[in-house]
């Protein structure tokens, strides 16, 4: 909320200290956005009237103005279309300073100019830099634009939190200024003109639940064409409040000045009686801002004989509406419940300067007397008669008593505070009290609706003696090792190691585009936002690839060509019942692996260094195997399902080729992922029995079938079980020349070694017997 | 006997004018060898007499010793001339560069959540985790914010549907986790978290930190204690100043914006609060046994003021001479 510093500080006559000001409601919990000052540099900028005007010799969109600024007529050049003989403008004579320029004696196309006239925009007061802002022709030549535009003030933004409803207003903020300070609170006159003079429309409330309290009141021979006072539109604007016409303005200022939301209705054009009722079904109505929309059924309105006039504390209907032709209007000035208004707002997409007191709480107990300071506003600039202001009322919102004992004041805060101090915030905060046995019994305010339980007290209690009061103390706790965090710490383990072996991470959004995650996963059944923040974040991602893919882009774009990303993060999958998140590990390669240098060949990143990289990161024996079921996004024959302990925990592949120019990826691109969720950090299966003897060492070479997989041959001799044999490894492939078409040669370490003695030749030679028997057997291999 | 004193300059001579240990080997032999003149003169004492046998022998074994020693005198000569030869040949250019390898980076958001995560950790708090879609329950009812509360405006939600938002803060953790467990906790939650707002201080994706602590006694003042040695832990400063200012959040009462004192300004690192008794009930927890209080901190504003990064988008942009900077 904005508000013109100047008007809250009339209550305390002018007794307030801005800057002091901005501290002391801040630190109350009513925090101040921004304060602009209005008057900077302004000096030497003054009311001048243009009393003769002639069109530039040599130029055609400049005219030639005497500007009569008091004491002496100035000529000045000037450029504005809507310049014009009688209008009154802001004058900056010789010597006014604005950011870029200071005014001097200047010549423009050969004509001399004394000054400028300006624009709102050029004063820093609005963004119209469209002609020069017209004053009131009533102002006196000469006199400072900043006495005439009261612009000596500044306006406040205060940042207010949905519980303080009771701060939408001057008077709100004027009252905690009070409890903040002590000082002594100056309301405008409350004069009460008695009328006798009964309203002539029937005001019926049906729904009296939602509409406790009805305050209505008629008043006639209005003059709605009056200009409101210079001070008046001054408040309004600093409020960025619109001006429409005087009644509507008026009704606007006693909302900014006490909160009170009311509205104006035309009587001539209300038929019938009026009545606050439930909308029926299907009904409809023109709103103020043109906008034709359907009511909710049972959502309270105000209507007459033909139907809806209002919706209730959101926005009136055009029907019904102020015109400047107006005279007979009738105001209500209600108190819509809270929890009527919840929703509603936002359910006709209508946050009203209205709606938004309404539904957080508006005062009450005072309908009536708001009302009664628009009567009086409203007769002293526009004229007419008033009838007697009427209330109808229901049940009042209940204000029980909450209990505060002092002592529970302490415990919570681990801070001691005087009773005598808890007794002066409670006064200066208004509230209705008494003490009983050592216990506060607080009765709080009509507009205070975030007081019910005593914790509410107890935080008015500490925002008010301030927060900073409050010795910060550490907390004393018995100590117990907390269980060892294997997986969190696991995680950070393999997000150091993975660093390590050249990966930088990323951090990227876990929506991506729903064409992607149909296109690249194939998934029908994905997580679609109902309100993402743009098309091609919609959907969130079943996998961290397209986001991974598009980093890629970003970076080879900006000619990087060593590329190495990872990321761990949630991935996110349709259920029968709710979403199943999973933690991946996920990481893309591409490009060079070896760049040039003195030692080595360069080269680029294949399959084996990635999977190189993934079997050094986790501490679990992994298996390759191509998948039984090929993954679309990946190249048919580069592709492997990463397994542990025979189950599946993830992904390697070579990016297909058809995708990579989408990326603008000149290299090949390998992609992996890893569901974290099924890495079981087994504990170590210690042996100790092989440390004793010396192992034996020996080479073999075999031919085979060339579509046979190693991993096949390995695992044969491994599941064998041969004696002896520890470890059977291949160190070489060779096909081509020398080797029959359709064979390759395979070359393995065998590594073999007895538990308690050191093998003897015999031994060794036997085992390497068995191994080729075995493989001669199973595979049909032959010894080269 | 002067023959034989002979071969001593002899040898000297000869092993000195030898400069390959190789070489020096055969030469050693024409002096010591089984046919040389020392083993012939040791051969030729059993011609003498008896008495005469062990001086003559005496005399020749000492020249033999002699030969021997200059022998090793100049083989170790030899030898450290060859090493300091192969030393100097080897010699390299060490500032030549390194055998190409590739270094990696860490991400400084998840870098400020691991140093938060090991400073509470260093203190007794448990780290936990929570989904990032959300139930509404756990987002906002049971964090007392009930549906239509104005409150809830103050978060730009995200909806998957009627029934599921991606979690506007961590602060569900603490729902969720009190279901599960009893007092006393002490627990910090980092996470992900969703907004509807993006520009250039507001991104749709941040992260959080929630923190925790339950017991029968925990109060204001510890709040603000945990928070500003967690806070000058963090930025390794003791002089770190820091401010709480009233504030509100449903799920807390009193509840407090946390400020961080920044070039003669103030920053909103976070809120906090002590948990507000109906979160309590909503988890059977009994409010007039306990109390607690909860606080969430903005990692991303943590990390930018840590590592004086200025502008959020650098963390979303993936932009490898940005990251490889956090080696």
């Amino acid at each position: 909320m904005k508000f013109s510093f100047s008007w809250l500080n009339s209550y305390f006559k002018n007794a307030l200290d801005i800057q002091q000001l901005e501290q002391d409601l801040t630190m109350a919990g009513l925090e101040i956005e921004s304060v602009h000052h209005l008057a900077e540099n302004l000096e030497h900028i003054v009311v001048g009237e243009i009393v003769a005007i002639e069109k530039h010799p040599d130029a055609d969109k400049l005219n030639v103005c005497q500007v009569n600024v008091g004491t002496e007529n100035l000529q000045i050049v000037c450029g504005a279309p809507n310049a014009r003989s009688g209008i009154k403008v802001p004058c900056a004579l010789i010597g006014a300073k604005f950011p870029e320029f200071t005014i001097k004696k200047a010549k423009l196309r050969g004509v001399e100019s004394h000054g400028m006239l300006c624009s709102a925009k050029e004063l820093n007061l609005s963004d119209a830099a469209e002609g020069l802002l017209e004053l009131d022709v009533k102002l006196t030549n000469g006199m400072g634009i900043v006495e005439a535009l009261h612009l000596d003030d500044a306006i406040i933004e205060v940042s207010l939190t949905p519980n303080r409803a009771d701060c939408l207003s001057v008077q709100g903020i004027a009252r905690e200024v009070k409890a903040i300070t002590g000082k002594t609170l100056s309301y405008p006159d409350a004069q009460i003109a008695t009328s006798a003079k009964k309203p002539s429309l029937q005001v019926n409330i049906e729904n009296n639940k939602a509409c406790p309290v009805y305050s209505f009141v008629e008043i006639t021979n209005i003059d709605n064409t009056v200009t409101l006072p210079a001070e008046i539109i001054h408040r309004l604007e600093c409020a960025e409040i619109n001006s429409i016409n005087p009644i509507v303005d008026l009704v606007n200022y006693v909302m900014l000045e006490t909160g009170q939301p009311m509205h104006a209705f035309d009587m001539d054009k209300i038929k019938g009686s009026l009545f606050v009722r439930d909308a029926k079904a299907h009904e409809k109505i023109e709103l103020l801002n043109d906008q034709s929309v359907g009511i909710k059924k049972d959502d309270l309105i105000i209507a007459d004989a033909e139907g809806p006039l209002a919706i209730a504390g959101v926005m009136g209907g055009s029907r019904s509406s102020v015109q400047l032709n107006s005279t007979r209007i009738l105001v209500e000035s209600a108190f819509f419940t809270p929890d009527s208004m919840a929703g509603k707002a936002r359910h006709y997409r209508l946050n009203t300067d209205s709606s938004h007191r309404f539904e957080r709480g508006v005062d009450f107990a005072t309908t009536a007397n708001s009302l009664q300071r628009l009567v009086n506003l409203m007769i002293s600039t526009c004229g007419g008669e008033a009838t007697a202001i009427q209330s109808i009322t229901g049940e009042l919102p209940k204000r029980d008593v909450i209990r505060l004992n002092p002592q529970r004041v302490d415990k919570i805060l681990g801070s001691t505070v005087d009773l005598n101090k808890i007794k002066d915030i409670f006064s200066n905060l208004d509230f209705d009290f008494k003490i009983n046995n050592h216990i506060f019994e607080v009765l709080p305010p009509s507009y205070r609706f975030d007081l019910s339980i005593e914790e509410d007290l107890i935080e008015e209690v500490i925002r008010l003696i301030g927060y900073d009061n409050i010795v910060a103390e550490p907390p004393k706790v018995l100590l117990k090792p907390l269980p060892y965090k294997l997986k969190e710490s696991s995680l950070n383990a393999i997000r150091h190691k993975i660093a390590s072996l050249g990966y930088h991470e990323l951090v990227s959004y876990s929506f991506i585009d729903q064409n992607m995650e149909l296109s690249m996963h194939g998934n029908q059944d994905h997580i679609v936002l109902e309100n993402p923040i743009a098309e091609n974040m919609n959907t969130m991602r079943s996998h961290l690839w397209a986001s991974h893919l598009e980093a890629l882009q970003y970076n080879v774009n900006r000619n990087q060509h060593k590329i190495k990303f990872f990321e761990i993060a949630k991935t996110f999958i349709k259920q029968s019942k709710g979403y199943h998140e999973q933690r991946v590990l996920s990481g893309l390669v591409s490009g060079t692996a070896i760049e040039k240098n003195w030692v080595e060949k360069n080269r680029k990143y294949d399959f084996f260094d990635v999977k190189a990289d993934i079997e050094n990161l986790l501490e679990c024996t992994l298996e390759f195997q191509t998948p039984g079921k090929p993954m679309q996004l990946f190249h048919p024959g580069q592709q492997a399902e990463i397994l542990s302990q025979g189950k599946v925990i993830g992904n390697l592949g070579m990016l297909h080729p058809s995708w990579q120019k989408s990326f603008d990826a000149d290299d090949s691109v390998f992609l992996f992922e890893i569901n974290l969720d099924h890495v079981d950090t087994k504990p170590i299966d210690l042996n100790t029995t092989t440390l004793k003897t010396i192992p034996i060492q020996r080479d073999i070479a075999v031919l085979v079938d060339r579509n046979l997989h190693v991993g096949e041959v390995v695992n044969l001799v491994k599941n064998a079980n041969i004696e002896y044999v520890v470890d059977f490894s291949l160190f070489d492939v060779y096909q081509g020349q020398g080797i029959d078409e359709g064979k390759k040669s395979l070359a393995f370490l065998i590594l073999m070694q007895d538990t308690y003695k050191t093998l003897e030749e015999k031994d060794v030679e036997k085992t390497v017997e068995n191994i080729l028997n075995l493989l001669k057997k199973e595979i049909n291999a032959v010894l080269r | 006997m002067s023959d034989l004193n002979q071969l001593i300059n002899q040898a000297r001579d000869e092993f000195w004018s030898c400069s390959k240990l190789a070489d020096l080997d055969h030469i050693k032999a024409k002096f010591l060898g089984k046919t040389g003149p020392i083993t012939e003169a040791m051969k030729s004492l059993s011609t003498l007499p008896v008495e005469e046998r062990p001086q003559k022998g005496a005399e020749i074994n000492q020249i033999k010793n002699q030969i021997e020693d200059l022998l090793n005198t100049r083989k170790k000569e030899i030898a450290d001339h060859e090493l300091n030869q192969k030393l100097e040949n080897e010699k390299i250019d060490v500032t030549l560069p390194s055998r190409p390898h590739d270094q990696g980076s860490l991400h400084p958001v998840m870098k400020t959540i691991e140093d938060i995560s090991q400073i509470f950790h260093s203190i007794g708090f448990d780290v936990t985790d929570g989904p990032e879609i959300e139930d509404d329950f756990h987002n906002f009812t049971a964090l007392n914010i009930p549906e239509s509360h104005p409150a809830r405006a103050m978060h730009d939600t995200f909806y998957v549907n009627k029934e599921y938002v991606l979690r506007t803060h961590t602060s569900p953790v603490q729902v969720r986790y009190m279901e599960e467990n009893k007092p006393p906790i002490q627990i910090i939650s980092p996470g992900r978290v969703y907004r509807v707002d993006s520009d250039a201080t507001h991104s749709p994706m941040f992260h959080q930190i929630e923190g925790l602590m339950v017991n029968e006694e925990v109060n204001f003042a510890n709040l603000k204690g945990i928070v500003q040695s967690f806070l000058q832990c963090f930025f390794e400063d003791d002089q770190l100043t820091i401010r709480f200012r009233p504030s509100y959040f449903p799920f807390t009462e009193p509840s407090a914006e946390i400020d961080m004192s920044w070039n003669g300004g103030w920053l909103e690192i976070g809120g906090c609060g002590m948990i507000h008794p109906n979160v309590l009930k909503h988890v059977n927890i009994d409010p007039n046994q306990y109390q607690g209080f909860a606080f969430g901190l903005g990692v991303e504003r943590l990390t930018m003021l840590k590592y004086g990064v200025n502008d959020l988008r650098h963390f979303f942009n993936h932009d490898l001479r940005f990251l490889e900077q956090f080696r």
